[in-house]
């Protein structure tokens, strides 16, 4: 019986935390989005426009791992078994998406362009029965100074 | 061209559902199908330990005993080899009352536990917890009668049937240990609805055993009103009691003796 005590009290915790910290998460990515949304970036190769001239070229790339919480862990079990969209999991990797963007964009705030915009993501700690634990996405791109 | 950026108004890369009416909307699609599973298994079980004979029963399960016996021999007062060998010869007479089709091993363990039960070839396990919950040798032939009667109903070998599937269920279910246990109150309730008819029934065939050896029913209910008092357990676990609670299961015992008729008499002391 405690063993289902102990469950359930972790998936509240779970629950209670996880939410808190995802809207907070999401207070904040909305609230820097709109700080550096004139910052030009794109993902195509060349820069738009003439740039003329330039200074200087600069890798530039922000990293961020954002964990899952137990509760979405156990949601996501039953997800398995029914297929569908995990939203939990949407959520996370948007959050991480975005946030890995707004890093790279806040290590260059001078930059006149940033170009060739890439994100690549991979899971941290594949624990028992291969359960994903967290999510690392590192976006990288080139900074142009001009 | 010109470049112009805008963020979008809303979010299109996460789904809008409420987490928690997932959560529950997933959980009650697995439980019933679990619960379905489950059911229709029992089926299966249940037919399958009619064509289980004792002797085949014997042969697998032979080696569970042992471990059970091995367990401190060597410490044990001989005032508790005693009680045991009494035991035994209780155990001996009762059977002589209902043929249960194997001979019965009566296995006396030191435990603060007050608790009986019928494991798979013809182990019957008496906790000595329970001593002190009897008062006279007929509370505890009830006891010991109830047991004989799971045997003879094969309970036992559902139980333990029931179980397998269960556990195998909720694993392939959920795939993880983490997660079955979600599924656990579910089992835990299935179990006490089909053991609580299962119950009943031993407590039928034990009081017709009690009936042929002393004569009269006195003393059947004496181990459950006992217990029935310091009931003080968590909120909801009733729900969940593989047992009946005691004081309906003394109810229905005595319900049961007067619709039989079975007169009541003096009980014999207690041996120990």
């Amino acid at each position: 019986m405690w063993d289902l005590y102990f469950l359930i009290s972790l998936i509240i915790t779970g629950y209670i935390f996880g939410q808190i910290h995802e809207r907070r998460h999401y207070a904040s990515l909305k609230r820097r989005e709109e700080k550096t949304i004139a910052m030009v970036m794109t993902s195509s190769k060349r820069p738009l426009g003439e740039l003329d001239p330039v200074t200087e070229v600069r890798l530039v790339q922000g990293g961020v791992v954002i964990s899952v919480d137990y509760f979405k862990r156990i949601v996501t079990s039953l997800r398995n078994f029914f297929g569908g969209n995990i939203r939990g999991y949407e959520t996370l990797v948007d959050r991480a998406r975005r946030e890995a963007i707004l890093r790279l964009k806040e290590s260059c705030p001078d930059a006149t362009q940033i170009v060739n915009l890439r994100l690549e993501t991979s899971s941290i700690y594949k624990g028992k029965g291969n359960q994903i634990g967290s999510v690392e996405v590192l976006a990288y791109a080139t900074a142009i100074y001009t | 061209m010109q470049y112009h950026a805008k963020l979008p108004e809303e979010n299109p890369n996460v789904s809008h559902q409420n987490p928690i009416k997932e959560f529950f909307s997933l959980l009650a699609g697995l439980v019933a199908i679990v619960l379905f599973i489950y059911w229709i298994l029992g089926f299966f079980i249940d037919s399958a330990v009619e064509y289980i004979s004792p002797e085949m029963e014997m042969t697998i399960f032979e080696s569970l005993g042992e471990d059970l016996v091995a367990t401190d021999n060597a410490d044990r007062s001989d005032e508790f080899k005693q009680t045991e060998q009494q035991m035994r010869v209780l155990l001996e007479e009762l059977t002589q009352c209902m043929d249960v089709g194997y001979p019965i091993e009566l296995i006396f363990q030191e435990s603060q536990q007050a608790n009986a039960f019928a494991a798979p070839g013809g182990k019957m396990v008496v906790l000595s917890g329970l001593l002190k919950h009897v008062e006279s040798e007929n509370g505890l032939a009830f006891v010991i009668a109830h047991e004989l009667g799971h045997f003879k109903n094969r309970d036992h070998l559902r139980g333990m049937g029931r179980g397998v599937v269960m556990m195998a269920l909720s694993f392939l279910a959920t795939g993880n240990m983490h997660l079955s246990k979600v599924l656990m109150p579910v089992n835990a309730f299935q179990n006490a609805q089909f053991s609580q008819s299962r119950e009943s029934d031993a407590d039928e065939s034990a009081l017709d055993i009690i009936l042929c050896h002393y004569g009269h029913v006195s003393g059947a209910t004496e181990f459950f009103s006992k217990i029935s008092h310091p009931e003080a357990d968590l909120p909801f676990t009733h729900y969940f009691r593989t047992h009946l609670q005691a004081k309906e299961r003394v109810k229905a015992i005595e319900d049961l003796s007067r619709d039989k008729n079975y007169v009541k008499s003096e009980v014999k002391p207690a041996f120990w």
